[in-house]
């Protein structure tokens, strides 16, 4: 079923079931966010693409990453109490991650330089936001190795008894997508060292470069029945053996 | 003689048996069964749990950590609890609290080396009038002072190096 | 030789891609990176067997040729026309 409503007084189609800052994006209508990612489901975390949603006799300021679209609603998106209290959230976060460049960057365009929040960073993710993007990316990917630790103050990025887990894979997806970029990632020539372990690379059989990691390898051939000798070669090498094997052709 | 509570992979499989697989919305109830009788959540209890319930091994974790009810450090065969709630504490609950700290050489929030007390704070059990309080073993002694937890602490220490 | 992408029918990049990121755009045809998808994962790039998916270390993102929109740059720009979009 069609719904429809206005954003900023623009009249808008979604489907049901949609949230409103995609349908918002999709019509070019920008709110800042730090949590979403259109690969997992939105949990509303970092409170930073909050909106106000007038229904009726009714008006609040909601997140509209997981906000489902309604019928009827006028949303509005840069309002004086949507900016205050995006402000508000973004004082918080940066407490939590005083270095980060996306968050402050966010803040100041809100007008927020400095926070007068304890910090509350915690090594060994100094910047973590605990958006749980990283969680929902891995658990998305089919490896559950990361998990939320604790709660409230303490509440933390990590892994079961902070311990090496084997269920990780070393795809460091969780890094790509996480928005403070505060995940280690060590890669050497051969290796890569993620949450406190290290990871053999494939070495491409022509050149020697690193292709991605083994368990990273043996668990995308099972998951998508690949042939064993799939990552055996780089990019670049894959790149010069088929030019050679069209040259061959064409001449 | 070890403290140390063996594990026993019969007894957790045999907890496990007691849920239906695969329901994941008895983990927190699992949890539960899983501590009555191992006093703590050990790592091959929860990789054991998640596989029955078909969650995952970090999920379950991180669904255990969130309650500050669950432990994952072996325990205490007792677990003594002091009140540290309004009440009790003007009636003197923090030197119920030392007393039991030097008495069993742990910090709140501690097990004694021989895995015999646990020492533990609350923040209020609500039963104010009794205060201050001391909860041994789930039983709530009331109107405690230092020397009356102190002989008790000794006569229990008596009692289980037997 | 430089080849550039295929915009394979059955693309490995697509089916390798766990996050559905990699789709065929169906107005050019061309195989695009849905960069609001791509968990930067690492999968497609050495899976193309013409080695033309790229990840993109900086931005940590999969990068590739979408025929710029339907009207690649390269051809324009090749000085003997010995490139056509056909
Ligand atoms: S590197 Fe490990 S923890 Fe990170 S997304 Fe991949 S499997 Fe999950
Ligand atoms: S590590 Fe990054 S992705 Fe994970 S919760 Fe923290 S900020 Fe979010
Ligand atoms: S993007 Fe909506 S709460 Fe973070």
């Amino acid at each position: 079923m069609t719904v429809q409503f206005t954003i900023d007084g623009l009249e808008v189609k979604a489907k049901e079931g949609e949230h409103l800052l995609d349908v918002a994006r999709r019509h070019g209508i920008d709110i800042p966010s730090l949590c979403h990612h259109e690969a997992v489901e939105p949990i509303g975390a970092c409170r930073v693409c909050l909106v106000e949603v007038r229904s009726g006799q009714k008006t609040t300021i909601t997140t509209s990453c997981n906000f489902l679209v309604e019928d009827g609603i006028e949303v509005h998106t840069d309002t004086a109490e949507v900016r205050k209290h995006r402000a508000m959230n973004l004082e918080l976060l940066l407490a939590r991650a005083p270095k980060s460049d996306v968050v402050r960057k966010l803040a100041s365009a809100s007008g927020v330089t400095r926070t007068r929040f304890e910090p509350l960073a915690y090594e060994p993710l100094p910047n973590c936001i605990l958006c749980e993007l990283c969680v929902r990316t891995c658990d998305m990917l089919g490896h559950h190795a990361l998990t939320t630790v604790g709660r409230g103050d303490k509440k933390r990025i990590g892994l079961p008894f902070n311990k090496p887990s084997d269920n990780c894979v070393g795809c460091a997806s969780c890094l790509s997508v996480c928005p403070t970029q505060c995940i280690s990632v060590k890669d050497t020539p051969t290796q890569r060292a993620i949450w406190g372990q290290k990871h053999d690379f494939i070495l491409c059989k022509v050149c020697g470069a690193p292709v991605i990691t083994k368990k990273h390898r043996d668990f995308a051939i099972s998951e998508k029945g690949l042939p064993e000798d799939y990552y055996d070669t780089c990019e670049k090498c894959k790149q010069s053996a088929a030019s050679k094997r069209f040259a061959s052709v064409v001449w | 003689m070890s403290r140390t509570p063996k594990l026993d992979k019969k007894l957790i499989s045999s907890i496990l048996q007691q849920h239906k697989a695969g329901d994941a919305s008895a983990l927190v109830n699992v949890l539960h069964d899983l501590q009555a009788h191992l006093r703590y959540l050990p790592q091959e209890a929860l990789e054991m749990a998640a596989d029955h319930l078909g969650v995952s091994y970090a999920q379950m974790y991180g669904v255990a950590t969130f309650y500050e009810g669950f432990h994952f450090k072996p325990r205490g065969e007792h677990v003594v609890t002091i009140c540290m709630g309004t009440a009790c504490h003007v009636r003197g609950a923090p030197r119920l609290l030392e007393q039991a700290e030097r008495d069993l050489n742990v910090e709140s929030g501690g097990t004694t080396k021989d895995l015999m007390f646990s020492l533990e704070q609350v923040n209020c059990v609500g039963a104010c009038a009794l205060g201050p309080l001391a909860i041994v073993d789930g039983t709530y002694k009331g109107s405690m002072t230092p020397a009356k937890l102190s002989n008790l602490l000794k006569k229990m220490h008596k009692k289980g190096k037997k | 030789m430089q080849i550039t992408c295929l915009q394979c029918v059955e693309a490995a990049c697509a089916k390798v891609c766990p996050a559905g990121a990699l789709v065929r755009n169906e107005e050019t045809g061309a195989i695009e990176v849905l960069a609001n998808r791509c968990v930067g994962c690492g999968l497609c790039e050495a899976a193309c067997p013409f080695g033309h998916m790229h990840f993109d270390t900086q931005l940590r993102l999969a990068v590739k040729c979408d025929l710029c929109g339907g009207t690649p740059t390269c051809a324009a720009f090749c000085p003997h026309d010995a490139l056509e979009i056909r």
